[in-house]
């Protein structure tokens, strides 16, 4: 699992990573990955946005991997805010709509800032959720800017954004995309299903030099999720072994 | 140098950016402008423009956020006929913008269009007030940051004419003749030439008819007379 965090850049201080999940993929294991980096860091906290996921999903996957999410929430470390859980109300339909989640998400930030967090991640898993029920693109990509903007404005924070269904939301995704600092591509493999092998992982590494925005590496893996882990692959690696 | 070409008498100068490096608008135009000596201030508020000013607009991609493609077009234009504008840029990013009408509508108004291809090619198409329309093809290095261009040059392939001696291009001779072959050739007749000869000599034709042995001849002049035919 350390290999995957340190591989996708969850280690490095990027401030704005995307993941873009490509259809008939689920990226949710480099979330899992990455809260659990995120906890392990001291004085840090994380407010999760799940809409793909509910919060018990994410809890049995931090037992497999090997941390306690429960534990977190009780310390107040980890903050999930869940649209899916009341969707059936109409307030809650009509705050996806607006940007209320984004102020709420604001108001966190702030607060944690103020009781002197360091390291604040603020995960978004994912933005197709808000266009499905009804947010706009341009809307979406304004929230985007604003968590951006808001990087900047925070030492210690950084933003994780997935977008599900990019093969649909090509728009936003290519929008999005280019406000990160490093993004990560899930795509099945096109030559079919292997039993050693559920996908591939395109990592791409921006860098800025003097407000010039270059890419610093790019570099494709394949990646099979066991029980308890995932396993990395470099793409020609497998083969007939005897 | 890509500025050599843009900036001057185009009034609408637009970048239309197939390759997805809008984030870099900002620093390769003011790249170009500081080539050119262009002083330039970035303002988010309304600004008053004054006597010979260049305006850059935001990214495309983020004027389509706040406004609709009506409010750009009728802008970009208000800023074309204002005198004390001496020019505008503007980028757009075909990846970046939803609306599917902008990018050929800004090129239609624009008089100057710069199409980042690929990331070592790019062309220029400008159009002059006269009408003329020339499109030039150009390798660039704005992916490195460099605004160094170099144009590339179409060469034409003229079809060089030779002189074909028809004599090497068939299997058999034509018209050269050794002396026998020329006097074989001239008492060759052929077959037409043979009946005509025959003609000539017989000028009544006859039917010859020899009978075989086993012919039967009437000697009576009509067989069929002593028949009563009304």
């Amino acid at each position: 699992m350390a290999l995957l965090v340190s591989a996708c850049g969850f280690t490095e201080p990027r401030k704005f990573i995307t993941i873009n999940e490509s259809c008939d993929t689920d990226g949710s294991f480099l979330i899992s990955s990455l809260i659990g980096q995120r906890l392990r860091q001291q004085s840090s906290a994380i407010i999760l946005v799940c809409c793909h996921q509910s919060l018990k999903y994410y809890e049995t996957c931090g037992r497999k991997l090997g941390y306690n999410l429960s534990m977190s929430i009780s310390k107040k470390s980890f903050i999930a805010i869940e649209p899916l859980r009341d969707i059936i109300e109409a307030t809650t339909l009509k705050s996806i709509q607006s940007d209320k989640w984004f102020d709420d998400v604001h108001e966190k930030i702030k607060d944690f800032q103020n009781n002197g967090v360091r390291h604040i991640s603020v995960i978004i898993d994912d933005v197709s959720f808000f266009r499905t029920f009804g947010c706009s693109e341009a809307q979406l990509i304004k929230i985007s800017i604003k968590l951006n903007d808001l990087t900047r404005q925070y030492d210690g924070l950084s933003v994780i954004l997935k977008i599900g269904l990019t093969d649909l939301h090509q728009h936003l995704a290519n929008n999005i995309q280019d406000l990160s600092d490093c993004s990560i591509t899930v795509e099945r493999m096109k030559s079919g299903d292997f039993w050693d092998v559920d996908g591939k992982l395109i990592i791409k590494k921006i860098k800025c030099d003097n407000g010039f925005y270059s890419t610093e590496s790019e570099r494709t893996l394949l990646y099979h999720i066991g029980d308890h882990n995932v396993k990395l692959i470099a793409p020609g690696e497998h083969g007939l072994k005897f | 140098m890509i500025s050599t070409q843009i900036i001057g008498n185009y009034k609408f100068v637009l970048f239309v950016d197939d390759v997805g490096i809008e984030r870099n608008s900002v620093k390769i135009l003011d790249n170009i402008l500081r080539e050119a000596n262009l002083l330039y201030e970035i303002n988010d508020g309304s600004v008053t423009v004054l006597k010979q000013t260049n305006v850059i607009l935001e990214a495309i991609s983020r004027l389509e956020l706040e406004y609709n493609e009506k409010d750009i077009f009728t802008n970009i234009q208000k800023l074309k006929l204002n005198e004390n504008v001496s020019q505008i840029f503007a980028w757009i990013s075909s990846n970046n913008v939803h609306s599917k009408i902008l990018i050929p509508f800004l090129e239609h108004m624009s008089e100057l269009i710069v199409t980042i291809k690929s990331n070592n090619q790019l062309s220029i198409l400008s159009k002059s007030k006269s009408g003329n329309v020339k499109l030039k093809e150009y390798h660039h290095e704005l992916m490195n940051n460099k605004t160094m261009i170099k144009e590339i040059k179409i060469e034409k392939v003229q079809e060089q004419k030779e002189d074909v001696n028809v004599d090497n291009i068939g299997t058999f001779k034509i018209g050269q003749f050794t002396a026998e072959e020329l006097e074989a050739k001239r008492n060759l007749k052929l077959p037409f030439e043979k009946i005509n000869s025959i003609n000539q000599e017989k000028k009544e034709a006859k039917i010859i008819y020899t009978p075989d042995n086993v012919d039967d001849f009437d000697e009576e002049d009509d067989p069929d007379n002593d028949l009563q035919f009304i």
